[in-house]
C-alpha cells in the first residue's frame, strides 16, 4: 500500500489499459513465457554471428590505426562508442558474457578518453583482442550447437 | 488466475532504443511473452509520433535514446498534463547502473528499471512486478510520477526476496559503482524500511 505522501504531493489512483489487460484469464505462464523466449533467442544465433560480425568490423574501422594521440572530443570515439555500446547490450542476452564483458570495458575506456583522459591505444587493441576472442566463442558455439548461456 | 500468468495479448508495446538489434532480441522476447503489438522507435521524436499514431499501453525506454536520453523523456511524459500516456508505464532499459543514473530514472517517474544486458527473466519479472503491483502516483509541485514510497510485499514468484530487501537503502555507497538488478530494485521500491 502507498504511503500517505509528504508535503504538498497529492496520491492520484491510476488505473491503465496495461493493468486492465494484462490480467485477463489466459496469457502465458511465466515457466512458458520463458522457456519459448529462450528457444526463439537460439534461433537468432547464426543471425546474431553475422551482426556481431558487421559491429565489429564497423568498430575496428572506426578506430585509427596508428594513431598515438586523441582528444576527448576526436569524432571516432563517439563512432566507435555506438558500436561498442550495441555489442556490450545484446551480449550476455545472446547469451555470450565474455563479449558484454569486453565491450563494457572498451565503453569504459572510451567513455574516460571523452572525459579528458590520456588515450590508452594499448588498452584499447586488448579490448579489441578479447572481442574478436569472443567473437570466436560465438562461432564455436555455433558450431558445437551450444545452447545459451 | 495465478499470478505468474501475465496476458499481454492485443496490448500495444513501444520499445524505444537506438539500437535496432537489441530492439529486435527484446520484440522476439516481448512475442513470447505473448505480445503481439509491438512498435520501435529510434529516437525520441520516433517515440513522441508513436504515441499520436498508435495506442500506447506499455513504453520500454533506454536510458540513452537520442538526443537527450530516455530519462528526459519519461519526464516530460509525466510532465505532459493534458496527455493521455501520463500514467502509462514507463520501464527503463540501462546499462548505466550506477545510483545517480538509478535515482534520477525512479526521479523521472519510471515505474521500473532494468539493468542491460536484459535477462528473459529479469523481463518477466519486471513487467510482472509491474502488472500486479500498479502503484498510485503522487502528484507534486516538483514531480509527478509512480509513488517512490511504498512498502515492497515482495515480488511475483518470490523474486525480491532477500536479505538485502529489508537493508536501508542509504546503505548503497554513492559511489557511482555500478548495481546489480536486486540493488536497483531496492532502490525504486524506496520506503521499505517505512
Amino acid at each position: 500500500m502507498p504511503n500517505a505522501p509528504g508535503g504538498d504531493g497529492t496520491v492520484v489512483p491510476v488505473s491503465t489499459r496495461f493493468h486492465s489487460l494484462v490480467r485477463r484469464p489466459g496469457g502465458v505462464s511465466r515457466e512458458q513465457a520463458i522457456q519459448s523466449a529462450e528457444a526463439h533467442l537460439g534461433t537468432m544465433q547464426p543471425q546474431f554471428a553475422d551482426w556481431l560480425d558487421r559491429e565489429l568490423e564497423l568498430l575496428i574501422s572506426a578506430i585509427p590505426a596508428g594513431q598515438t594521440e586523441a582528444t576527448s572530443d576526436d569524432p571516432w570515439l563517439a563512432a566507435a562508442h555506438v558500436h561498442c555500446r550495441a555489442m556490450r547490450d545484446v551480449g550476455a542476452t545472446m547469451g555470450f558474457e565474455l563479449l558484454t564483458f569486453a565491450a563494457n570495458n572498451l565503453c569504459d575506456i572510451i567513455e574516460i578518453v571523452q572525459a579528458g583522459v590520456d588515450c590508452p591505444f594499448d588498452a584499447i587493441e586488448s579490448q579489441i583482442n578479447a572481442l574478436l576472442l569472443a567473437r570466436k566463442e560465438v562461432a564455436r558455439a555455433l558450431l558445437t550447437g551450444a545452447r545459451r548461456g | 488466475m495465478p499470478r505468474e500468468h501475465l496476458n499481454l495479448h492485443g496490448l500495444n508495446f513501444l520499445i524505444a532504443d537506438s539500437n535496432s538489434y537489441f530492439c529486435m532480441i527484446c520484440q522476439s522476447i516481448l512475442r513470447s511473452f505473448g505480445a503481439t503489438k509491438i512498435y520501435e522507435a529510434r529516437t525520441a521524436m520516433d517515440v513522441n509520433r508513436t504515441l499520436v499514431e498508435q495506442r500506447i499501453d506499455f513504453l520500454l525506454c533506454d536510458s540513452n535514446l537520442p538526443p537527450d536520453g530516455g530519462l528526459r523523456l519519461t519526464h516530460e511524459i509525466r510532465g505532459s498534463v493534458a496527455s493521455e500516456y501520463r500514467t502509462i508505464p514507463i520501464l527503463i532499459l540501462t546499462s548505466d547502473t550506477r545510483i545517480n543514473t538509478i535515482n534520477a530514472a525512479r526521479d523521472a517517474g519510471a515505474n521500473m528499471v532494468v539493468a542491460k544486458p536484459v535477462s528473459v527473466s529479469s523481463l518477466y519479472n519486471r513487467l510482472a512486478w509491474v502488472a500486479f503491483h500498479p502503484r498510485s502516483f503522487v502528484d507534486a509541485p516538483t514531480y509527478f510520477g509512480p509513488d517512490r514510497r511504498f512498502k515492497i510485499e515482495g515480488y511475483p514468484t518470490g523474486v525480491g526476496r532477500r536479505k538485502s530487501d529489508h537493508d536501508d537503502v542509504g546503505h548503497v555507497a554513492e559511489s557511482g559503482q555500478a548495481m546489480g538488478q536486486d540493488d536497483i530494485d531496492s532502490l525504486l521500491n524506496l520506503a521499505r524500511k517505512g
